[in-house]
Protein backbone atom coordinates (compact mmCIF):
# COMPACT_ATOMS: atom_id res chain seq x y z
CA UNK A 1 0.00 0.00 0.00
CA UNK A 2 1.41 3.57 -0.95
CA UNK A 3 1.54 6.75 1.18
CA UNK A 4 -1.31 7.91 -0.31
CA UNK A 5 -3.73 4.58 -0.21
CA UNK A 6 -2.81 4.93 3.60
CA UNK A 7 -3.91 8.39 4.22
CA UNK A 8 -6.89 8.06 2.45
CA UNK A 9 -7.60 4.77 4.76
CA UNK A 10 -6.61 6.22 7.90
CA UNK A 11 -8.84 9.39 7.18
CA UNK A 12 -11.87 7.37 7.00
CA UNK A 13 -10.39 5.37 9.78
CA UNK A 14 -10.31 8.44 12.22
CA UNK A 15 -13.75 9.56 10.98
CA UNK A 16 -15.67 6.33 11.82
CA UNK A 17 -13.15 6.35 15.11
CA UNK A 18 -14.43 9.97 16.07
CA UNK A 19 -17.95 8.89 15.54
CA UNK A 20 -17.70 6.04 17.39
CA UNK A 21 -16.29 7.92 20.55
CA UNK A 22 -18.67 10.65 20.33
CA UNK A 23 -21.16 7.72 20.99
CA UNK A 24 -19.68 6.12 23.25
CA UNK A 25 -18.73 9.62 25.59
CA UNK A 26 -22.75 9.79 26.34
CA UNK A 27 -23.11 5.79 26.95
CA UNK A 28 -19.98 5.49 29.70
CA UNK A 29 -19.60 7.06 33.21
CA UNK A 30 -16.18 8.49 33.48
CA UNK A 31 -14.09 6.34 36.02
CA UNK A 32 -10.96 7.61 37.09
CA UNK A 33 -8.89 5.95 35.01
CA UNK A 34 -8.55 7.69 31.35
CA UNK A 35 -8.34 5.81 28.82
CA UNK A 36 -5.31 5.12 25.92
CA UNK A 37 -5.14 7.22 23.28
CA UNK A 38 -4.57 4.78 20.50
CA UNK A 39 -2.40 4.77 18.12
CA UNK A 40 -3.15 5.93 13.96
CA UNK A 41 -2.51 2.27 13.44
CA UNK A 42 -4.70 0.62 16.10
CA UNK A 43 -7.20 3.14 14.43
CA UNK A 44 -6.99 1.15 11.36
CA UNK A 45 -6.65 -2.02 12.56
CA UNK A 46 -10.19 -1.39 14.52
CA UNK A 47 -11.78 -0.09 11.49
CA UNK A 48 -10.55 -2.96 9.24
CA UNK A 49 -12.19 -5.30 11.86
CA UNK A 50 -15.33 -3.94 11.72
CA UNK A 51 -15.30 -3.55 8.22
CA UNK A 52 -14.80 -7.39 8.05
CA UNK A 53 -17.48 -8.04 10.36
CA UNK A 54 -19.80 -6.62 8.61
CA UNK A 55 -19.26 -7.22 4.72
CA UNK B 1 -41.25 29.91 20.94
CA UNK B 2 -44.46 29.96 19.61
CA UNK B 3 -45.32 26.51 16.97
CA UNK B 4 -44.49 27.12 13.11
CA UNK B 5 -47.60 28.12 10.87
CA UNK B 6 -49.18 25.53 9.56
CA UNK B 7 -52.25 25.98 7.05
CA UNK B 8 -55.08 23.24 7.98
CA UNK B 9 -56.06 23.45 4.34
CA UNK B 10 -53.92 21.24 1.81
CA UNK B 11 -52.60 19.23 4.38
CA UNK B 12 -51.44 15.71 3.47
CA UNK B 13 -49.68 13.52 5.44
CA UNK B 14 -46.67 11.14 4.27
CA UNK B 15 -44.51 8.06 5.59
CA UNK B 16 -41.82 8.57 3.05
CA UNK B 17 -38.34 6.75 3.72
CA UNK B 18 -35.33 7.49 1.81
CA UNK B 19 -34.59 5.66 -1.74
CA UNK B 20 -30.96 5.10 -2.28
CA UNK B 21 -29.64 4.57 -5.53
CA UNK B 22 -30.19 1.19 -6.97
CA UNK B 23 -27.04 -0.89 -6.45
CA UNK B 24 -26.55 -1.22 -10.53
CA UNK B 25 -26.42 2.33 -11.12
CA UNK B 26 -24.57 3.82 -7.94
CA UNK B 27 -21.55 5.09 -9.57
CA UNK B 28 -23.74 6.60 -12.61
CA UNK B 29 -26.56 8.27 -10.75
CA UNK B 30 -25.90 10.93 -7.44
CA UNK B 31 -27.24 9.90 -4.37
CA UNK B 32 -31.11 11.76 -3.95
CA UNK B 33 -31.01 14.47 -2.04
CA UNK B 34 -32.26 14.42 1.88
CA UNK B 35 -34.88 16.89 2.23
CA UNK B 36 -37.11 15.45 5.24
CA UNK B 37 -36.59 14.09 8.35
CA UNK B 38 -37.65 10.56 7.61
CA UNK B 39 -35.28 10.71 4.80
CA UNK B 40 -32.56 11.88 7.20
CA UNK B 41 -33.14 8.82 9.84
CA UNK B 42 -33.57 6.48 7.07
CA UNK B 43 -30.75 7.14 4.56
CA UNK B 44 -28.74 6.50 8.06
CA UNK B 45 -30.34 3.83 9.75
CA UNK B 46 -31.50 1.95 6.43
CA UNK B 47 -32.29 -1.56 7.79
CA UNK B 48 -33.69 -0.60 10.70
CA UNK B 49 -35.89 1.52 8.52
CA UNK B 50 -36.83 -1.37 6.96
CA UNK B 51 -37.52 -3.65 9.57
CA UNK B 52 -39.48 -1.15 11.85
CA UNK B 53 -40.74 1.43 9.66
CA UNK B 54 -40.49 4.94 8.37
CA UNK B 55 -38.83 7.20 11.38
CA UNK B 56 -41.82 10.22 11.27
CA UNK B 57 -45.06 10.71 10.75
CA UNK B 58 -44.91 13.65 8.46
CA UNK B 59 -47.38 16.58 7.45
CA UNK B 60 -47.14 18.14 3.91
CA UNK B 61 -48.32 21.75 3.19
CA UNK B 62 -47.55 24.64 0.69
CA UNK B 63 -47.06 28.39 2.25
CA UNK B 64 -48.32 31.35 0.54
CA UNK B 65 -45.31 31.34 -1.66
CA UNK B 66 -46.19 27.87 -2.58
CA UNK B 67 -43.21 26.33 -1.34
CA UNK B 68 -43.36 22.99 -0.01
CA UNK B 69 -42.71 22.14 3.92
CA UNK B 70 -42.44 18.86 5.27
CA UNK B 71 -43.36 18.92 9.11
CA UNK B 72 -42.55 15.33 11.34
CA UNK B 73 -45.84 15.30 13.87
CA UNK B 74 -45.43 11.82 15.11
CA UNK B 75 -42.31 9.64 15.98
CA UNK B 76 -42.19 5.96 15.17
CA UNK B 77 -41.25 5.06 18.64
CA UNK B 78 -40.10 1.76 17.25
CA UNK B 79 -37.81 2.80 14.67
CA UNK B 80 -36.12 5.01 17.06
CA UNK B 81 -35.93 2.00 19.84
CA UNK B 82 -33.76 0.33 17.27
CA UNK B 83 -31.65 2.66 16.69
CA UNK B 84 -30.45 2.54 20.26
CA UNK B 85 -29.46 -0.88 19.94
CA UNK B 86 -26.04 0.80 17.96
CA UNK B 87 -24.66 0.96 14.77
CA UNK B 88 -22.57 -2.56 14.96
CA UNK B 89 -20.42 -1.23 11.62
CA UNK B 90 -18.96 0.65 14.94
CA UNK B 91 -18.79 -2.29 16.85
CA UNK B 92 -21.75 -0.52 19.05
CA UNK B 93 -24.44 -3.01 21.25
CA UNK B 94 -26.32 -1.92 23.73
CA UNK B 95 -29.00 -4.56 25.09
CA UNK B 96 -31.84 -4.52 28.05
CA UNK B 97 -30.63 -7.18 30.50
CA UNK B 98 -34.12 -8.31 31.86
CA UNK B 99 -32.38 -10.38 35.09
CA UNK B 100 -31.28 -6.86 36.09
CA UNK B 101 -33.82 -4.81 34.14
CA UNK B 102 -30.27 -2.46 33.38
CA UNK B 103 -29.51 -1.50 30.13
CA UNK B 104 -25.72 -2.39 29.08
CA UNK B 105 -23.13 -1.25 26.51
CA UNK B 106 -20.38 -2.86 24.48
CA UNK B 107 -17.37 -0.48 24.81
CA UNK B 108 -14.83 -1.42 22.15
CA UNK B 109 -12.04 0.59 23.76
CA UNK B 110 -12.02 -2.24 26.15
CA UNK B 111 -11.82 -5.25 24.86
CA UNK B 112 -15.75 -4.98 24.11
CA UNK B 113 -16.51 -5.40 27.20
CA UNK B 114 -20.23 -4.80 28.30
CA UNK B 115 -21.20 -2.13 30.92
CA UNK B 116 -24.01 -0.63 32.38
CA UNK B 117 -25.67 2.72 31.14
CA UNK B 118 -28.11 4.56 32.02
CA UNK B 119 -31.79 5.69 30.78
CA UNK B 120 -30.54 9.41 30.93
CA UNK B 121 -28.15 8.69 28.94
CA UNK B 122 -29.73 6.83 25.90
CA UNK B 123 -32.39 9.98 25.65
CA UNK B 124 -28.95 12.09 26.01
CA UNK B 125 -28.13 10.06 22.72
CA UNK B 126 -31.12 10.13 20.81
CA UNK B 127 -31.72 13.69 21.70
CA UNK B 128 -28.21 14.30 20.03
CA UNK B 129 -29.71 12.35 16.70
CA UNK B 130 -32.57 14.69 16.89
CA UNK B 131 -30.35 17.88 16.81
CA UNK B 132 -28.41 16.73 14.72
CA UNK B 133 -31.18 16.07 11.99
CA UNK B 134 -32.53 19.62 12.55
CA UNK B 135 -29.13 21.39 12.18
CA UNK B 136 -28.21 19.29 8.90
CA UNK B 137 -31.60 19.67 6.75
CA UNK B 138 -32.35 22.39 5.38
CA UNK B 139 -33.90 26.25 6.69
CA UNK B 140 -37.42 25.34 4.70
CA UNK B 141 -37.69 21.96 7.09
CA UNK B 142 -39.91 22.88 10.27
CA UNK B 143 -37.60 22.66 13.45
CA UNK B 144 -39.78 23.08 16.08
CA UNK B 145 -41.12 19.70 16.52
CA UNK B 146 -37.43 18.31 16.27
CA UNK B 147 -35.69 20.82 18.34
CA UNK B 148 -38.54 20.89 21.18
CA UNK B 149 -41.49 18.43 21.27
CA UNK B 150 -39.28 15.25 20.10
CA UNK B 151 -37.03 15.91 22.70
CA UNK B 152 -39.39 16.52 25.91
CA UNK B 153 -38.66 13.80 28.32
CA UNK B 154 -41.85 12.52 27.76
CA UNK B 155 -41.44 11.75 24.07
CA UNK B 156 -38.17 9.94 25.07
CA UNK B 157 -39.12 8.13 27.80
CA UNK B 158 -41.80 6.49 25.13
CA UNK B 159 -38.82 5.09 23.37
CA UNK B 160 -36.55 4.01 25.42
CA UNK B 161 -39.94 2.33 26.77
CA UNK B 162 -39.95 0.38 23.58
CA UNK B 163 -36.27 -0.13 23.95
CA UNK B 164 -36.57 -2.02 26.79
CA UNK B 165 -38.53 -4.58 25.27
CA UNK B 166 -36.94 -4.27 21.87
CA UNK B 167 -33.04 -4.64 23.23
CA UNK B 168 -34.25 -7.18 25.83
CA UNK B 169 -31.81 -9.80 26.82
CA UNK B 170 -31.96 -13.31 28.99
CA UNK B 171 -29.90 -14.28 31.72
CA UNK B 172 -27.82 -16.39 29.20
CA UNK B 173 -26.74 -13.31 27.33
CA UNK B 174 -24.36 -12.96 30.23
CA UNK B 175 -24.05 -16.19 31.02
CA UNK B 176 -20.41 -18.34 32.03
CA UNK B 177 -20.22 -20.13 28.89
CA UNK B 178 -21.62 -16.75 26.61
CA UNK B 179 -18.59 -14.98 24.82
CA UNK B 180 -20.46 -11.73 25.95
CA UNK B 181 -18.88 -9.95 29.16
CA UNK B 182 -19.94 -7.28 31.63
CA UNK B 183 -18.31 -5.60 33.91
CA UNK B 184 -19.21 -6.65 37.72
CA UNK B 185 -21.28 -9.52 36.87
CA UNK B 186 -21.45 -12.29 39.15
CA UNK B 187 -20.30 -14.53 35.98
CA UNK B 188 -16.93 -12.74 35.41
CA UNK B 189 -16.18 -13.74 39.14
CA UNK B 190 -17.16 -17.83 37.88
CA UNK B 191 -15.34 -17.86 34.85
CA UNK B 192 -12.08 -16.61 36.78
CA UNK B 193 -13.00 -19.23 39.59
CA UNK B 194 -13.13 -21.60 36.95
CA UNK B 195 -9.95 -20.92 35.06
CA UNK B 196 -8.25 -21.06 38.91
CA UNK B 197 -9.79 -24.35 39.86
CA UNK B 198 -8.86 -26.00 35.91
CA UNK B 199 -5.73 -25.06 36.59
CA UNK B 200 -4.43 -26.24 40.06
CA UNK B 201 -7.19 -28.36 41.27
CA UNK B 202 -6.49 -31.79 40.80
CA UNK B 203 -8.67 -34.85 42.32
CA UNK B 204 -6.51 -36.62 44.69
CA UNK B 205 -7.91 -39.13 47.13
CA UNK B 206 -4.82 -38.69 49.90
CA UNK B 207 -5.05 -35.17 49.64
CA UNK B 208 -7.45 -32.25 51.24
CA UNK B 209 -7.85 -28.73 50.53
CA UNK B 210 -8.68 -26.07 53.19
CA UNK B 211 -11.12 -22.79 51.81
CA UNK B 212 -8.26 -21.14 53.75
CA UNK B 213 -5.43 -21.89 51.85
CA UNK B 214 -7.51 -22.18 48.23
CA UNK B 215 -8.59 -18.55 49.03
CA UNK B 216 -4.96 -17.69 49.54
CA UNK B 217 -3.89 -19.00 46.12
CA UNK B 218 -6.78 -17.57 44.35
CA UNK B 219 -6.33 -13.79 45.35
CA UNK B 220 -2.78 -14.46 44.77
CA UNK B 221 -4.01 -15.84 41.49
CA UNK B 222 -6.27 -13.14 41.01
CA UNK B 223 -3.63 -10.47 41.91
CA UNK B 224 -1.00 -11.19 40.27
CA UNK B 225 -2.99 -11.69 36.53
CA UNK B 226 -4.69 -8.20 37.45
CA UNK B 227 -8.13 -10.19 37.56
CA UNK B 228 -11.18 -9.22 39.50
CA UNK B 229 -11.23 -10.41 42.83
CA UNK B 230 -13.68 -12.24 44.18
CA UNK B 231 -14.49 -11.55 47.92
CA UNK B 232 -14.16 -14.43 50.21
CA UNK B 233 -17.66 -14.58 51.52
CA UNK B 234 -18.86 -14.96 47.64
CA UNK B 235 -15.50 -17.60 46.58
CA UNK B 236 -17.02 -20.11 48.72
CA UNK B 237 -20.51 -20.29 47.06
CA UNK B 238 -18.84 -19.81 43.39
CA UNK B 239 -16.35 -22.55 44.42
CA UNK B 240 -18.96 -24.69 46.53
CA UNK B 241 -20.61 -24.91 43.03
CA UNK B 242 -17.98 -25.35 40.86
CA UNK B 243 -16.05 -28.33 42.66
CA UNK B 244 -19.77 -30.03 43.33
CA UNK B 245 -20.47 -29.67 39.59
CA UNK B 246 -17.03 -30.88 38.60
CA UNK B 247 -16.08 -33.51 40.98
CA UNK B 248 -19.14 -34.07 42.64
CA UNK B 249 -17.63 -33.07 46.26
CA UNK B 250 -19.46 -31.13 48.97
CA UNK B 251 -18.23 -28.38 51.55
CA UNK B 252 -17.30 -30.30 54.75
CA UNK B 253 -16.14 -29.02 58.12
CA UNK B 254 -13.29 -31.66 59.01
CA UNK B 255 -10.57 -30.95 56.89
CA UNK B 256 -7.94 -30.40 59.20
CA UNK B 257 -5.16 -27.67 58.45
CA UNK B 258 -1.16 -27.29 59.15
CA UNK B 259 -1.85 -26.69 62.57
CA UNK B 260 -3.99 -29.60 63.01
CA UNK B 261 -7.19 -27.67 63.65
CA UNK B 262 -10.45 -28.53 61.72
CA UNK B 263 -11.41 -26.05 59.15
CA UNK B 264 -13.70 -26.00 55.90
CA UNK B 265 -12.95 -27.65 52.98
CA UNK B 266 -13.04 -30.73 50.52
CA UNK B 267 -11.19 -34.41 50.70
CA UNK B 268 -10.52 -35.77 47.78
CA UNK B 269 -9.28 -32.53 45.81
CA UNK B 270 -5.78 -30.71 46.50
CA UNK B 271 -3.68 -27.93 44.28
CA UNK B 272 -1.20 -29.63 42.10
CA UNK B 273 2.64 -28.02 43.34
CA UNK B 274 4.07 -27.68 40.36
CA UNK B 275 1.46 -25.70 38.57
CA UNK B 276 0.99 -23.24 41.56
CA UNK B 277 5.02 -22.66 41.31
CA UNK B 278 4.55 -22.58 37.43
CA UNK B 279 1.52 -19.41 38.06
CA UNK B 280 4.38 -18.21 40.56
CA UNK B 281 2.15 -18.49 43.37
CA UNK B 282 2.92 -20.32 46.80
CA UNK B 283 1.35 -22.68 48.86
CA UNK B 284 0.71 -21.36 52.18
Amino acid sequence: MNTQQHLEELKVAMKQWAESERILKILRTETGKPLKQPSNEEIIQWHKKNNQTHT
Amino acid sequence: MAQEEQPDTHVTCQLVKHKPVPWLYRNEMPEPEVKTPSQWFSKRWPQQAEEFGTPFLEAVYLDNDLEKHVNPISMNEIFFASILAGDEHLGHKVVFYTPDEEFYFRDPREGGIFKPTTEPKLKTLLSLFLLQCAEELKDSTPKFNLFVRFRKDDELQAVINKARSLLAVDKSFFGADSPNIRTGGREEGLKVAKAFINMVVEVNPQKSLTLTDSYTAFREFCVKNGLLLVERRHFQDLVGEIITEQYGLGLRNDILNSSGRHQRGWRGIGMREDDLARLGLEKN
